[in-house]
């Protein structure tokens, strides 16, 4: 399945791939794009869309996207999910900047991934990737 | 820049609130887990670019007066 969303992604636009490659769609293709064009790139990919305005899974309630596809796909089961989803929205959402200690240095890192590499989406989960497969692994060790 | 990224490096590996580190425990726990799924290779790998953004971000914070956002 594809999945679009805006390019030039900081934290929330590249955590989704992670958690939509390694839990929901292992298949899946990501597609970025200008952001007035989102909604109409998945109409005629008949792609997934998210993190965007209007789109099927986006920033809701306070939410993030990342928290958004954790409820919709029932993943909330998976304690260590949960521990980086708080990780993920205190990094993505200024406004809880500090609602877990490890957001600022998150964002930060996001932040300068995308500062190094823009619009080179792809290049950007390539790179972090491995970064989300770490802190879920030290999130799976946290109350154990 | 590089004096920024040190007082992150400090608080990530002491710990000791020596320095206003706020990206501190963020970069602390991400080597840690780094550590626990790959070997040092590869950690060295994955964690060049990482500083290399860190750094690109510390100067940007520096010229704009704020964090970039």
């Amino acid at each position: 399945m594809k999945w679009v969303t805006r390019e030039n992604a900081n934290v929330d636009r590249i955590a989704c791939p992670w958690l939509i490659k390694r839990f929901i769609d292992p298949e899946a293709e990501f597609l970025f794009v200008p952001r007035d064009r989102v909604l109409e790139v998945a109409e005629r990919e008949g792609a997934h869309s998210y993190d965007a305005p209007g789109a099927e899974y986006t920033h809701r309630d306070g939410k993030c996207s990342f928290d958004v596809l954790i409820e919709e796909f029932d993943l909330t089961g998976d304690a260590a999910l949960v521990r980086l989803a708080q990780i993920v929205h205190a990094a993505d959402v200024s406004e809880d900047a500090d609602s877990s200690p490890e957001g600022r240095g998150l964002s930060a890192i996001a932040h300068g991934f995308a500062l190094l590499h823009g619009t080179e989406d792809h290049r950007k989960i390539d790179l972090e990737t491995p970064m989300y497969d770490a802190l879920y692994a030290w999130c799976g060790q946290q109350g154990s | 820049m590089l004096w920024d990224i040190a007082r992150m490096v400090h608080e990530a590996d002491l710990g000791d609130e020596r320095y206003d580190a706020p990206e501190a425990p963020g970069l602390d726990v991400l080597l840690r887990g780094l550590s626990m799924v790959r070997g040092d290779e590869d950690v060295l790998a994955i964690s060049r670019p990482l500083f290399d953004g860190l750094y690109e971000y510390r100067a940007r914070a520096t010229i704009l007066g704020r964090e970039p956002s």
